[in-house]
């Protein structure tokens, strides 16, 4: 059996014992797959029978965000390197924001998305969107450290708003009492 | 003219996630994260007439922002989007039943504040 470097994240739904009810459950381990012992990928395992709704809605939170934020944070490094957009846009003219951040962007941001849908079929819309905001403040400091953008006296008070709001939404249940109890 | 795509930007993102929540809420719980379990949600979805909606206002509202942003900074046009997070709750709480008490008003008011102070 040989060992085959794959980066690949995915989900499983396989049974999984002990049951995943916390981030320390969490396993970042090789698996057997088809024959192929298949290593160096984090497989995050969710046992659906077992996982607390507030499990995976951590685990699909930290999707959307990370989506969204490495999404738009790729997407204005290929931006920086391709230019301003053309007035007339052709096949052509498109051809330099067809780099590799600008893929990488939108591929990310395609997750980010994806996973929202998924989130909201368990959780509040009304508990989703304020804790999604948390992408602003990653953005601020992406753009602070990375690109060297400055940040002003208000944008910190809007850092500081931001994570106190969204503290106070995650004082509250992620989805109705109904679905919480299950 | 600033206002009135604003209004329409506001409007889509606000009714494209109604929807979303709808078609979602619909669909059930995703419980089976298993790839040919995602790939048959992901036909079934692509044939749902509330998540076509969804995109369909997603994509309005990203034109409309780019004819914005043609006429007007960022540092307007951001801002005022954080507006929908509160026509949202709201919706959230009239349209979809949800239990907005009064932490989650607290917060969401907060981070529309400062989603607004982020961008000026």
């Amino acid at each position: 059996m040989r060992a085959v470097p794959l980066v690949i994240f995915s989900v499983h739904s396989e049974q999984y014992s002990p049951p995943v009810r916390s981030w320390k459950d969490f396993n970042f381990r090789a698996r057997s797959h088809r024959g192929i012992e298949i290593a160096l990928f984090p497989v995050v395992r969710i046992p659906p029978r077992f996982a607390s709704i507030q499990s995976k809605t951590k685990i699909f939170l930290l999707l959307v965000i990370a989506g969204n934020f490495l999404g738009s944070l790729f997407l204005r490094l290929g931006m920086r390197d391709a230019g301003p957009l053309p007035s007339a846009l052709s096949l052509g003219a498109l051809e330099p924001f067809l780099n590799g951040w600008i893929v990488a962007g939108v591929a990310l941001m395609a997750l980010g998305a994806v996973s929202q849908l998924a989130l909201l079929s368990w959780a509040d819309l009304s508990y989703v969107l304020p804790l999604i905001s948390v992408v602003y403040i990653l953005a601020a400091f992406g753009g602070w450290v990375i690109l060297h953008e400055s940040i002003s006296a208000a944008r910190w008070g809007g850092i500081a708003l931001i994570s106190i709001g969204a503290v106070f939404v995650t004082r509250t249940r992620p989805c109705r009492q109904s679905q919480a109890v299950r | 003219m600033n206002w009135i795509l604003i209004a329409i930007i506001v409007a889509c993102n606000t009714a494209s996630d109604i929807l979303q929540c709808c078609a979602m809420r619909e669909e059930g719980e995703v419980r089976d994260f298993h790839p040919s379990a995602l790939r048959r949600l992901a036909a079934r979805l692509l044939h749902n007439r509330r998540i076509i909606a969804s995109v369909a206002c997603m994509t309005i509202a990203f034109f409309v922002l780019m004819a914005l942003l043609s006429i007007a900074d960022v540092s307007f046009a951001v801002p005022a989007t954080a507006a929908s997070y509160l026509v949202e709750i709201l919706l959230a709480r009239w349209l979809l039943h949800e239990p907005v008490d009064w932490k989650r008003w607290t917060g969401a008011t907060m981070v529309a504040c400062g989603v607004f102070l982020l961008a000026i």
